[in-house]
């Protein structure tokens, strides 16, 4: 177990929104802000990092028939910590997100990290990958986002960057906008990667 | 006993009957000339600039696109020329210059090559593109005072648009895109097309007529009916962009599910909705659904027995 | 059986420790949350009216169906004015605003304290559709004649119908009406006002890039059109084009507006 493998295995060979295409519903819905991307990045990394350890932990007391509820049970009360939690010390940013940090939940990641990996894994190493998915995840809905502000508002966090005459792209901010761009991203992930990979063969 | 039409069938070596990519396109090109002619006319040399940028640079960027993917350069079958044409003459004559270029970009790079190149697009590249365009800046793709179909910020009798005479409408003396207004230069146009076999009959007389007829039941009075026909870019549409080869179905009752499909679309936006401009998103939707419509029309293959489910 | 009870007891324990840990929590963020939320509603309330505090008082909900909360706002006995709490259907969800008027009968301030929607609100659009509303007489006619917000109709008309619903409780329930010459003087009337004041008649919309800058404001009349030019002239047209008053460059600026977009209307 090479813990630097685990963790970049996460951010870069295994990226869940670039490779694994996991997590889309809040990619697509909160990208409009670079900050958006940051917090809701953050939030999901806390939830992956904690429910796979504590799914780790117990995956011998977990009998296989009841797996799946009992993820969900998991999953479900890390979020619910994150949402009070932000609801009282970080209201401005529990508006923002809104309906999205319950729907951390469903966020396929979660469960497809639980399943493949803290399931079968010991707690340090799943431990890591969730940090590392987590990582991975909130680089690339950050990038995402930030593309996204700067198009469509001509700032990134809130920083004006761009010159004043600059007319800002306001599909850029709609989901069907957020579509195009991430599909462009997706784009020019997979070409440098084939790229790479063509040109040193492992 | 009835009179089976007769189909010729013939096996090779067949002779070439001399129609090019290129050659359909000039077709559609010299289809276009009167339309924009007149946009020039009455909207000013500013509209002449649009056109000229929006031409250029889709042939530019078709160019680029050739230059990165390292494919030989497709911008001589003037397929980039049409395209920039269309955008143009779907924008305001006051937009600044540099958004054609964006749209042209939009239009070239990722609604066509992107999925394929030509042929193989499965929307209008240049209502596609301008549908973006719309959503993206929307003050300034709205451009002129008074757009006829609402879309003023303002609730005033004038913006409204409902007030310009029949004649104006039709010769064209009336605020809206460059290439929209002039429905006699369009008819012109498309009776060109249907002259030289370019486009079929069946999707812009479908169109026109199911809009037409929708329009009378819903606004009671034929007059009505006709303004609205005349209004926004409908004439444009059904013409030039919905008879896209690569976007539209290629079976007869296919195209004329197309062409009905829409008008009813065209007429829900414009009765129902906000929307300023029905005509491009009623087409690019049956864009969307033309590969379904050409599936479930498939004419019947000689000698197929329908198989009991 | 016993198998589906000793999978039922596990994920019950399961249960239990999650619904524990759930409790903790809450305990620790209760308070924060519940003091977040009251801080967010005064802050709306101040927001759109200066007072000491806000006293609740009845209204009828039935009739006024966008109106979730009614405050006095006092500044120490006496009455400042009213601050409405609104909610109206937008685009993707409710609309929550916050509207003052003072006891004289004019629109204090207004403030959207809670919305979903797309665009429009929330956006660099918002402050200037708003800001027409402050100073306005509590009277429906300020609703009536607000502009909306570029590509933002259904969010306009939400804050609109809300307003409506608020000016209207105003005038009906509370009597409220503001004194016609109230805050004259207090600063120049905008060219609009000015034409509208002198002309009556309809403001028409106009988009600056359209080349004509120094077009302040057109206002449409039974005659024709009034036109403030940014030089201070008025420049009147009759309905034909015709120079009805004014002269000079700001004339032919007029006209060529005229000439350009106001052409032959039935």
């Amino acid at each position: 177990m090479n813990a630097k493998k685990i963790l970049l295995n996460g951010i870069l060979h295994e990226n869940p929104t670039f490779r694994l295409v996991l997590g889309m519903c809040p990619t697509l819905a909160i990208t409009y802000q670079a900050a958006n991307g940051v917090a809701m990045g953050l939030a999901t990394t806390f939830v992956l990092v904690f429910s796979n350890l504590v799914i780790s932990l117990l995956r011998r007391w977990i009998p296989d028939q009841i797996r799946i509820p009992a993820f969900v049970i998991v999953i479900a009360t890390f979020v619910t910590v994150v949402e009070m939690v932000m609801h009282a010390f970080l209201p401005d940013l529990y508006d923002t997100l809104g309906v999205f940090i319950s729907l951390i939940v469903v966020n396929c990641i979660i469960f497809a990290r639980a399943e493949s990996f803290a399931f079968k894994n010991r707690p340090f190493a799943s431990v890591l990958d969730g940090l590392g998915m987590g990582l991975g995840f909130t680089l690339a809905i950050t990038l995402l986002s930030c593309l996204r502000e700067l198009l469509g508002a001509g700032t990134v966090f809130g920083a004006h960057v761009l010159p004043e005459g600059f007319q800002p792209m306001a599909i850029a901010v709609q989901p069907a906008g957020g579509f195009i761009l991430l599909g462009l991203l997706l784009a020019a992930v997979t070409a440098l990667s084939n790229r790479s990979r063509k040109e040193a063969p492992r | 006993m009835q009179t089976a039409k007769v189909w010729r069938v013939a096996s090779s070596p067949h002779i070439h009957a001399g129609r090019t990519v290129r050659g359909i396109m000039l077709d559609v090109i010299v289809a276009l000339l009167p339309a924009g002619a007149f946009g020039v006319a009455w909207f000013g040399v500013r509209a002449l600039w649009v056109i000229a940028v929006s031409v250029a640079s889709a042939v530019a960027w078709e160019a680029l696109w050739c230059w990165l993917v390292k494919k030989p350069c497709t911008v001589g079958d003037l397929s980039a020329v049409v395209t920039g044409l269309l955008l143009a003459y779907n924008l305001p004559a006051t937009v600044p210059l540099w958004l054609p270029v964006v749209g042209t970009g939009l239009a070239i790079v990722l609604v066509k090559q992107c999925f394929g190149g030509l042929g193989q697009n499965f929307m209008n590249p240049a209502l596609a593109a301008r549908a973006i365009l719309m959503s993206s800046w929307v003050g300034l793709m709205s451009g002129n005072a008074y757009t006829l179909v609402d879309a003023a910020t303002s609730a005033t009798p004038l913006a409204q648009g409902a007030d310009y005479a029949l004649e104006a409408l039709f010769w064209g003396t009336i605020p809206g895109c460059i290439g929209e207004v002039c429905k006699p230069a369009l008819l012109a146009g498309g009776l060109y097309l249907l002259a030289r076999g370019v486009i079929s009959w069946r999707i812009p007389v479908t169109m026109l007529a199911v809009s037409f007829g929708l329009f009378w039941i819903s606004l009671g009075s034929a007059e009505g009916a006709l303004r609205q026909v005349l209004s926004g870019g409908l004439l444009l549409g059904a013409f030039f962009m919905a008879t896209d080869y690569a976007s539209s179905p290629t079976t007869p009752v296919g195209r004329l599910i197309m062409g009905a499909g829409c008008a009813l679309v065209l007429f829900v936006i414009r009765t129902f909705s906000a929307l300023p401009e029905g005509c491009s998103y009623a087409i690019l939707f049956m864009n969307l659904a033309a590969p379904l419509i050409e599936r479930f029309t498939q004419p019947r293959v000689f000698g197929e027995v329908k198989r009991r489910a | 059986m016993r198998n589906v009870a000793r999978l039922a007891l596990r994920l019950m324990l399961f249960s239990l420790a999650a619904g524990l840990l759930l409790a903790g929590v809450n305990a620790l963020t209760e308070k924060p949350i519940a003091e977040n939320l009251a801080r967010k509603q005064n802050a709306g309330r101040a927001a759109v009216m200066d007072a000491d505090h806000f006293v609740p008082i009845e209204y009828d909900a039935q009739a006024y169906p966008n109106i979730t909360a009614l405050y006095e706002a006092r500044n120490g006995e006496k009455l400042a004015g009213y601050v409405y709490e609104l909610c109206a259907a937008g685009y993707a969800g409710d609309v929550r605003l916050a509207l003052g008027v003072s006891a004289a009968g004019r629109i204090t301030g207004i403030a959207v304290t809670a919305h979903t929607e797309t665009k429009g609100l929330g956006s660099a659009d918002e402050a200037p559709f708003l800001q027409q509303f402050v100073g306005s007489p509590a009277a429906p006619d300020t609703v009536t004649q607000a502009d909306a917000m570029t590509g933002a109709t259904v969010s306009s008309n939400a804050v609109k119908t809300a307003v409506a619903c608020a000016l209207s409780h105003c005038q009906d329930a509370l009597d409220l009406r503001a004194a016609p010459e109230d805050e004259a003087g207090a600063e120049a009337p905008s060219p609009l006002e000015g034409l509208l004041a002198s002309y009556g008649g309809v403001q028409l919309d106009l988009f600056a890039h359209l080349g004509f800058e120094d077009v302040e404001a057109i206002v449409e009349t039974e005659e024709g059109f009034a036109f403030a030019m940014d030089g201070g002239e008025t420049i009147l047209l009759a309905r034909d084009g015709s120079l009805l008053s004014g002269n000079g460059a700001a004339a032919q600026r007029a006209e060529a507006f005229f000439a350009r977009y106001l052409r032959e209307v039935k």
